[in-house]
């Protein structure tokens, strides 16, 4: 995307007046996204994203500039204007020498994410129909279903990562995700459903997905909370289940693992390597690494080949989730979690595909051990205080267990805690592992993630209810 | 630039379309990022796009691209051809004409531009310093930030229109982490504007602090009814999470409750929400909205009357009334919708002084977390976990945290007992004063 000759300039000029190491990150993005709304094409809309990133490291410190012109003068002065504020901070007429590595090694990338028919070889026509044959799905499912919006977006990624280190990588990332949102109304009262199917991969994904069946259940949950009663208030044991449940690991003590809070000793998880930080029945893995997962990538944006960390195992914290400039703080190795939405983000460390392992409890023996309490069937978003580790979840479709059974649907619940203690009260898990996608949103932007888990117990938790 | 358009318009009417137009916005930011004392980050960037969109057989096609040159023009052209064939809305997106008188404000404060960036790196350690220095229980300033930004907008078509401005303003914030017994509690103070002179560091990172050392010692508290007083910030952002259900888009596809309801008593009689995109000293100020129709200050709500919609030129057409100058892009990648640009709830005339006391007991709620889930902007309905300070005998006392508090809004905004004087607007354009609401549903594990 850019020839050898003036990344060699530019990286010289980014390092000429101090600093120890430069990077480049250029981008070209195709990108398209379709939107339905009760079954009319409201939006369409796709461009293409394209620029380039500068990162300079003195030591801890990191300057970052980024522009959309890439011609060799434009890059030049980035790094000439950036370089300055390394000398700025510095004034200290430091005479180090910096080596720059001139031959690169392609890092031989071994994609293991194959792509099979380019989103942007279908026309646009065949996408809008995958849009009505869920939207009438929901439609279809009740009457009382009275809204959809259907969405779809993919793009393609193109991009290179050019280091001092001598570092030359290059990748394309194509991915997909569809939407389906239901919302189910009553005289008084509007309940939504929703899910959204994604994947590192061509339009294949969207030819072996049951479009119908999305339809479907995104209005089987916005109807069934039409008819639940308002879920009661207090402290209780709850059960998440699988897929989206996972959330609650992502939120309240994924974001605690990563670098970028533990290098600045803001989270709760500082200094806790070794130590048993959760239930000895819990085990937590991020893994970039999974075929076609929408979470994975073959590299991170940083150009490091990502892989699997076990951040928890048997309750014993092994891992944190590290990028390059955090690792320096932390005397580390990247994990390969550097990450960023775009060019216009110094990337830092994320999560990729972090879940939960499976379990010995089925999940009818979960149900039938648990007297009474709360059943989420299906989490909404949420979000968490990575100091303290305080977080909140809504939760999407709710039921009371009574007795060992899952009784009366619930709507309107809200669980709050603090992830550390959660990790600690988890009582069952499950065996029944599954992930969902997600778009996690933080300091380097909105990257895909994946949550995962198998369907989980927690002794007890503060439930936030309207009753 | 100039030149661009111009080629990029031309093309258009020669491929088919009956009128176009370009969106083009730009601009540059300098980000500073400081940690124990030194430059942890630091952020330059120049960057922009062109959005694009015409008439193309009576559907409005839109595309996008930042890459700017003579190749990208007929990326830009043949998707936007492609977007427009599956369209099905029978209402379309019409170009606007211009030709009309738009507010003067000067949005571009050259001082705040040509202060070096020496002194911006200069304020930000500072932040962080007076923060530090208020107490050894201060263990961190996790964020804190300045950032310069200034940006342009410019909008030309082939009906003639060609009009630009260009803003520019300051963001500052401090983030600071208390730490005391095994306890950790955190404080946020901001600052945004245009003039460097109100900029005032040393006591943003001082709040901060002693915003994070005041919630110490928090506890939950007893589940149960309770009266509520929500900072202006807290409540300012509570306002902005179902600022969709004013939005008239929203309204025509069924997905505002406040639908069929214009003039009619759907708030407090002391409530009023006002939508100003020309607010004085306001960093988000513009003279014209996406569409280029000009921008003017206008009542939502006024003394708990439902006023308005707020309005495109689309939806202002469907409706048979004017736009409201509301029409929004997110980006120069984003269509043309409908949006808020300072939604703001007007001061009222008591101090907080006073509503603390005829509240006399309750909760003082300064933070709310998780209203992104936790609230659902159609039905009104939330359930978000917050924190803050209870209220005894008219006076804040002890700190209170992991509750959440649950209620509806639409029933919020009619239980509106007292607004006090301190309007203030948060980094998001959303203000507020304190609010005193009659009572929420609270839960918390506390005795």
């Amino acid at each position: 995307m850019l020839n050898q000759s003036i990344v060699n300039e530019v990286l010289d000029e980014a390092l000429a007046k101090g600093g120890d190491f430069a990077e480049l990150f250029v981008e070209n993005n195709r990108k398209e996204s379709i939107v339905m709304r009760n079954g009319v094409i409201e939006d369409s809309v796709s461009g293409i994203d394209y620029g380039c990133g500068l990162r300079i490291f003195d030591g801890f410190n990191c300057v970052y500039a980024y522009t959309n012109d890439t011609s060799k003068e434009s890059l030049i002065k980035l790094a000439k204007d950036a370089g300055a504020v390394i000398k700025n901070k510095k004034n200290t007429g430091d005479t180090r020498e910096i080596i720059i590595n001139r031959v690169y090694e392609g890092k031989e990338i071994n994609n293991i994410h194959k792509v099979e028919i380019q989103p942007f070889d279908i026309i646009k026509k065949e996408k809008a129909e995958m849009l009505r044959i869920a939207h009438n799905a929901s439609k279809e499912y009740d009457k009382s279903v009275t809204q959809t919006i259907n969405g779809f977006m993919s793009g393609a990624q193109n991009i290179l990562v050019v280091n001092s280190d001598g570092l030359w990588a290059e990748d394309t990332r194509v991915r997909g995700r569809m939407t389906a949102q239901a919302v189910a109304s009553s005289e008084t009262e509007k309940q939504v459903g929703y899910l959204g199917p994604g994947s590192l991969s061509g339009f294949e994904y969207f030819k072996n997905l049951d479009i119908k069946a999305l339809g479907r259940e995104a209005a089987r949950i916005a109807v069934t909370m039409l008819k639940a009663e308002l879920c009661p208030s207090g402290l209780m044991p709850v059960i998440i289940d699988n897929g989206f449940g996972g959330v609650i690991f992502h939120e309240a003590c994924g974001h605690s693992l990563e670098a970028t809070s533990v290098a600045k000793g803001g989270s709760v998880f500082c200094g806790k390597l070794g130590e048993q930080i959760a239930a000895p029945r819990v085990t937590a893995v991020d893994d970039g690494t999974i075929p076609n997962a929408w979470g994975s990538c073959n590299i991170d944006d940083e150009g490091n080949i990502t892989q699997k960390n076990i951040l928890i195992e048997n309750g014993v914290l092994k891992s944190y989730l590290v990028d390059r400039l955090n690792g320096r703080k932390m005397k580390m190795r990247p994990t390969g979690s550097g990450r960023r939405e775009s060019y216009k983000y110094a990337p830092t460390s994320r999560m990729t595909n972090t879940f939960i392992a499976n379990g010995s409890s089925s999940p009818e023996d979960i149900i039938a051990n648990t007297e009474y309490g709360l059943y989420a069937k299906k989490m909404g978003g949420g979000s968490v205080e990575p100091a303290t580790g305080e977080f909140n979840f809504a939760v999407l479709e709710g039921y009371i267990v009574r007795n060992g059974k899952i009784a009366e649907p619930v709507r309107g619940a809200t669980l709050i805690g603090k992830g550390s203690e959660v990790l600690m009260n988890i009582d069952m898990v499950g065996n029944n592992l599954a992930r969902s996608q997600g778009m996690c949103g933080s300091s380097s932007g909105s990257v895909p993630t994946d949550v995962g888990q198998p369907m989980i117990r927690v002794k007890e938790i503060t439930v936030g209810g309207r009753k | 630039m100039k030149d661009f358009t111009k080629k990029l318009l031309e093309r258009a009417i020669n491929k088919g379309f009956s009128d176009a137009e370009v969106y083009i916005s730009g601009g540059s930011s300098l980000g500073i990022s400081t940690l124990d004392g030194e430059i942890d980050k630091f952020e330059s960037s120049s960057s922009g796009g062109v959005s694009f969109r015409g008439t193309y057989n009576n559907k409005m096609g839109y595309s996008y691209s930042e890459l700017i040159n003579g190749e990208a023009i007929d990326i830009i052209i043949t998707e936007a051809m492609q977007n427009s064939e599956i369209l099905e809305e029978e209402e379309q997106d019409k170009l606007y004409k211009g030709g009309v008188n738009y507010p003067e404000i000067d949005g571009f404060n050259e001082e705040l531009k040509n202060i070096p960036a020496e002194e911006k790196i200069n304020a930000a350690l500072s932040m962080e310093k007076s923060a530090k220095q208020v107490s050894g229980s201060i263990k961190g300033v996790d964020y804190n930030e300045f950032e310069y930004r200034q940006s342009g907008i410019l909008i030309a078509n082939t009906y003639g229109m060609d009009i630009e401005y260009n803003s520019n303003g300051a963001i500052a914030y401090s983030y600071a982490r208390a730490v005391k017994d095994g306890e950790t509690k955190t404080g946020l103070e901001f600052w945004t504007g245009l003039e460097w002179g109100e900029f005032k560091p040393g006591e943003i990172g001082k709040t901060a602090a002693e915003t994070a050392l005041s919630k110490l010692g928090a506890k939950s508290i007893k589940s149960g009814q309770y009266k509520i007083i929500m900072q202006n910030t807290a409540f300012a952002d509570f306002i902005g999470t179902f600022s969709d259900v004013f939005l008239a888009d929203k309204a025509q596809k069924g997905l505002s409750l406040l639908a069929g309801k214009l003039n009619e008593q759907i708030a407090s009689e002391i409530f009023t929400l006002r939508d100003d995109p020309v607010y004085p000293g306001s960093i988000r100020a513009t003279p014209f909205d996406a569409e280029g129709v000009a921008a003017f200050n206008k009542a939502i709500i006024e003394n708990g009357v439902f006023k308005t919609f707020l309005h495109n030129l689309k939806t202002a057409r469907k409706d048979g009334v004017e736009s409201t100058g509301n029409a929004s892009k997110a980006s120069y990648k984003s269509p043309v919708k409908v949006a808020p640009q300072n939604l703001y709830v007007p001061a009222g005339k008591i101090a907080k002084e006073e509503l603390l006391e005829r509240a006399g007991e309750g909760i003082y709620i300064t933070d709310l977390a998780g209203l992104h889930s936790g609230a659902d902007e159609i039905s009104g309905d939330f359930s978000v976990s917050a924190e803050g300070f209870l209220i005894e005998n008219g006076k804040l006392t002890r700190p209170v945290e992991q509750i959440t508090i649950a209620g509806n809004f639409f029933a919020v905004l009619k239980d509106i007992e007292a607004i006090a004087d301190n309007l203030r607007f948060t980094y998001s354009g959303t203000g507020s004063p304190d609010v005193y609401i009659k009572s929420l549903a609270v839960s918390g594990s506390g005795e």
